[in-house]
């Protein structure tokens, strides 16, 4: 069962884009912003015309505020789609629907420890995320990385949640982020961890967290077509047959997941 | 178009499709829409003039591996692979839920052998709840490696299966891929179909240059786009100049103008698909742009629009005799099947 959910127009009150690649959009949705929280995404499609996106593109949230009305997304300018609504002005208007997927306060909930680790402009849900696991008493540890230190300056407020280790590949090339999870963990273990941004970072996680008897949790990476159940084009392979990633994800248990989860084509 | 506000009452939006009379024209196509009681969708089932269910198997499955869907330029490639409960667990578990839904219901099924179609149409056959039955006849049949509704003759096998097994109103969901549409109607209405659906989603492959291989998990998909428009309005164009039974336009809609103009050619009712994706309440702005325009045109009945674009439109000749049927039925049993229409007159003059 879904929550309530909304279909808005609009208008854009930001939009930045940082280093050429990483879009930070922000939207004033009432309605999505009222009903949303944590692990939770929007579909974002320019105006309602046919052309020139067919299908929303579906961005996790960064930040929702019930009392101004915004929410915001960050997202890699990579394609089609990305490339128009990063072309967007302020006081442009968008198609955005949400908010999507399931919340995860319940799983957040009674957490005293929580590794997040995220890549490039996947760290952008991990704010929301951060902010309920500290509210719900959690000692927050952030792993996060990226390509350049530009591409990180966005996401320097995650250190407003908890300690926050940060590389970028300029500075530790060749290492991946939870190489120094790691090495933390002789001090102390996750009750639990979300990955975010690299299917690469999800699978080292995912290992650490076999190893060292902790749970895995990711954020699904998966092409969705409608973010509502409709279209049931974000199947995820798992052990028990597909599960889809907007209705019973977007934030999956990775232990579930099967091979040929690792083998599609990366959204 | 402007879309604001919701059709007057005093127009009249009903429409037939067979036996059935729907409350106003504007439906989802097969595997766009799903209602659940409690979904949160902000768009009401009633508020449609159906609802047409995803294809539903004969026995569960599990559906293609992903990526199932992706948009490339200009269009939307998808590989759903009709994941299904099946037909027990339809009838058993969701039918109940849709006693709520305060529309009509159309349920699309999806066989792999005409003996498959039969079988789901005698189960469906004995739920009230169940309006309408569409065969959705763009799956392989697996007996022969082929796509029922691109060959006559495996259309007509599993329209007469189906039509043998049920008394409920039957929608073929014909194929655009065939050069000519009016054989495929002419047998699905002669082997008793109850109405059209014209069209299903060509077959299209999309690669993935980085990793040089097909995107899509299942390689093929079918393809959506409002550029498919004026193809499929071509066939509807043809098909209503043919079939005496109506006809239900499904491809690129996302305006009412687009629905309108399937209407104008001749289709009776509208599905519309990709849209829904996009824009959740598409289908109430397609049904109040279409209100909009008749009460512009000081029209009161939809019906009087149907194919009204169309010269041979074989509908015209009971509405020129003032017997536009309030059930928005059409075709007489004066009219022959094969008058040779206008379609002749505008193949010799190069259309």
């Amino acid at each position: 069962m879904m929550t309530q959910w909304a279909s808005e127009l609009a208008p854009v009150l930001s939009i930045e884009t940082i280093g050429g690649v990483l879009c930070d959009l922000v939207l004033k949705a009432p309605e999505i912003a009222a009903a949303a929280g944590p692990g939770q995404f929007v579909a974002v499609a320019s105006g309602d015309a046919p052309e020139p996106m067919l299908l929303p593109r579906t961005f996790d949230l960064h930040w929702a505020d019930p009392a101004s009305g915004r929410i915001e997304v960050m997202f890699r300018v990579k394609g089609h789609g990305t490339g128009l609504l990063s072309a967007l002005a302020p006081g442009d208007r968008v198609r955005v629907n949400g908010p999507f997927g399931r919340r995860i306060d319940a799983l957040l909930q009674g957490q005293r420890t929580v590794a997040l680790v995220g890549r490039g402009s996947g760290i952008s849900p991990l704010y929301l995320v951060a902010r309920s696991a500290r509210e719900g008493g959690a000692v927050v540890h952030s792993y996060l990385s990226a390509r350049t230190e530009a591409l990180l300056r966005p996401f320097e407020k995650m250190r407003g949640t908890g300690d926050v280790v940060a590389a970028t590949d300029e500075t530790e090339p060749g290492h991946l982020i939870t190489d120094r999870l790691a090495r933390d963990l002789a001090n102390w273990r996750p009750e639990l961890t979300i990955v975010v941004g690299s299917r690469r970072l999800a699978k080292a996680a995912l290992r650490l967290g076999r190893a060292h008897k902790f749970p895995v949790y990711g954020f699904a990476d998966a092409y969705m077509g409608c973010g509502f159940g409709h279209c049931k084009g974000c199947a995820v392979p798992t052990v028990h047959g597909y599960v889809l990633a907007c209705l019973d994800g977007p934030v999956i248990d990775l232990r579930s997941v099967n091979d040929a989860y690792w083998l599609a084509a990366p959204a | 178009m402007p879309t604001g506000s919701p059709p007057p009452p005093d127009l009249d939006l009903r429409v037939a499709i067979g036996p059935l009379v729907l409350a106003n024209p504007v439906m989802p196509a097969s595997g766009t829409y799903d209602w659940h009681s409690h979904d949160g969708n902000p768009l009401r089932a009633d508020e449609l003039g159906a609802v047409v269910t995803k294809s539903i198997t004969l026995r569960p499955r599990q559906g293609n591996p992903p990526p199932r869907i992706y948009e490339t330029r200009g269009a939307v490639l998808n590989s759903i692979g009709i994941p299904s409960i099946g037909a027990e667990a339809y009838c058993r578990e969701y039918l109940p839920e849709l006693s709520g839904i305060g529309t009509r219901l159309i349920t699309s099924i999806a066989g792999f052998t005409a003996a498959e179609f039969g079988n789901l149409c005698a189960r469906l056959d004995q739920e009230p709840r169940v309006d309408a039955i569409e065969l959705n006849l763009s799956c392989p049949n697996i007996e022969t490696d082929s796509i029922f509704a691109t060959d006559v003759e495996q259309l007509r096998a599993i329209v007469r299966a189906s039509r043998r097994r049920t008394s409920k109103p039957l929608i073929a969901k014909l194929s655009p891929s065939v050069p000519d549409i009016v054989p495929m109607a002419r047998t699905a209405e002669d082997e008793g179909s109850d109405a059209l659906c014209i069209a299903n989603t060509y077959t299209g492959i999309v690669i993935d240059v980085e990793r040089r291989r097909p995107l899509l998990g299942y390689v093929h998909g079918g393809v959506t786009a409002p550029a498919l428009l004026p193809v499929i309005l071509n066939h509807v164009w043809h098909a209503a100049q043919h079939a005496r039974i109506p006809i239900i336009a499904s491809g690129g809609i996302f305006t009412a103008e687009d629905a309108l103009q399937y209407l104008l050619a001749g289709a009776t009712a509208v599905q519309v698909g990709t849209a829904n994706f996009k824009d959740p309440l598409a289908m109430r702005r397609v049904l109040r742009g279409i209100a909009e325009y008749l009460t512009k045109s000081r029209i009161h009945r939809l019906t009087e629009i149907v194919g009204s674009a169309n010269p041979a439109y074989t509908g015209r000749s009971q509405r020129a005799h003032g017997a536009a049927p309030p059930d928005g039925a059409r075709g007489g049993p004066e009219e022959t099947h094969d008058a040779p229409p206008a379609r002749q007159a505008l193949r010799r003059r190069g259309r």
